[in-house]
C-alpha cells in the first residue's frame, strides 16, 4: 500500500516535471506543436517498450478484445488540453487550477462510486480536506 | 462560460485515467501508453490541420526536451497504475500534494534554473490541513 502511496505522490513530481520540460518545448516549437512532441516520442517509446516487454511477440487479438470506448481515453486528454489552452488565456493560473482540480474532484467522486464501486462518506470528507488545503494554499501563493 | 469548460476539461482528465486504468487490463502498461498516446496524437494533428492552421514541426530542439515523451509515459503508467489500487479521486489528491510540494521545493531552492522564491510559512498550515485529509482517506 504505502508503494501505491509513494507512486502517486512521485506521479505529481513527475507531472510538474513535465509540465516545465513541456513548457520550455513550447517556447522553442508552439503551444501545438510542442506538445505533440510529447505524443510522437511517447508514441514510440511505448512501442519499443512493449515490443520488447512482449518479447516481440504482439497479441493483436488483445487490442480487439477490449470494448471499443475504452479508447476514449486519449480523446478525452486532447480535449482537456484544448480546452486548458483556450480558457487559460481568459482565467488566471489560479482560477485555472482550481477550477480543473474541482472538475477532476467531481468526476473523479462520480467514477469511484459508479464504475469502481469504491467510496465511502468518510473517503469523501478526507478528499474534501484536501481540496480545501490545496485551494487555501493557491490563495496564499498567489497573493505575494 | 470559460470556468464551466475548464470544469469539465478536469472531467475529462478524470475520465481519460479512468479509461486508461481499465484498457490497462486488455493491453498492457506499454499498449495502454502506445495507444493513448497515438490517439492523442492523431486528434492532436487533425485539431492543428483544421483549426490552428500550425506547420507540423518537432524537429531542432535540445535533445533533452525530447526527455518529454519519457514522462508522458510514466505518468499515464504511473496514473492507471495508482488508479487501479487507489480510485480517481484519491490519487488525484495525493498526486496534487506532490506537485504542491515538488514544487514549493524547486522554487525554494531554485532548481532547474528558476528564479528562486523562498517557502511561505504561512503555507504550513494548508499542508497540514491536506495531510489530514490524505489520513484520512487512508484510514477510509
Amino acid at each position: 500500500m504505502s508503494f501505491i502511496l509513494t507512486l502517486a505522490f512521485i506521479n505529481g513530481c513527475a507531472t510538474v516535471i513535465s509540465k516545465m520540460i513541456n513548457y520550455r518545448c513550447t517556447k522553442v516549437l508552439g503551444t501545438y506543436n510542442g506538445s505533440l512532441v510529447n505524443y510522437a516520442v511517447a508514441s514510440l517509446l511505448s512501442f519499443g517498450l512493449m515490443l520488447v516487454s512482449q518479447n516481440f511477440e504482439i497479441d493483436f487479438y488483445s487490442f480487439t478484445q477490449a470494448p471499443w470506448w475504452m479508447y476514449l481515453g486519449g480523446a478525452f486528454g486532447i480535449i482537456a488540453f484544448i480546452i486548458s489552452m483556450i480558457t487559460l488565456t481568459r482565467l488566471n493560473v489560479m482560477e485555472s487550477t482550481i477550477l480543473l482540480l474541482a472538475g477532476q474532484l467531481t468526476a473523479g467522486i462520480l467514477f469511484d462510486a459508479f464504475v469502481f464501486g469504491s467510496l465511502n462518506p468518510l473517503k469523501i470528507f478526507g478528499i474534501v480536506l484536501v481540496a480545501a488545503g490545496i485551494i487555501w494554499d493557491n490563495r496564499i501563493s498567489q497573493k505575494r | 462560460m470559460y470556468a464551466f469548460f475548464t470544469l469539465i476539461a478536469g472531467a475529462c482528465q478524470s475520465a481519460m485515467a479512468s479509461f486508461n486504468g481499465m484498457i490497462t487490463n486488455y493491453l498492457g502498461m506499454f499498449g495502454m501508453s502506445l495507444v493513448v498516446h497515438m490517439i492523442g496524437g492523431l486528434l492532436l494533428i487533425l485539431y492543428m490541420k483544421l483549426f490552428v492552421h500550425e506547420k507540423l514541426k518537432i524537429t531542432g530542439m535540445p535533445w533533452y526536451l525530447y526527455s518529454a515523451g519519457f514522462f508522458g509515459i510514466f505518468l499515464v503508467a504511473s496514473s492507471s497504475y495508482c488508479i487501479g489500487a487507489l480510485g480517481v479521486s484519491v490519487t488525484t489528491c495525493i498526486s496534487v500534494t506532490g506537485q504542491m510540494v515538488i514544487s514549493a521545493v524547486i522554487d525554494h531552492f531554485g532548481w532547474f534554473s528558476v528564479p528562486k522564491i523562498p517557502f511561505n510559512p504561512k503555507r504550513i498550515p494548508c499542508f497540514l490541513l491536506i495531510l489530514a485529509g490524505l489520513i484520512i482517506i487512508n484510514l477510509a
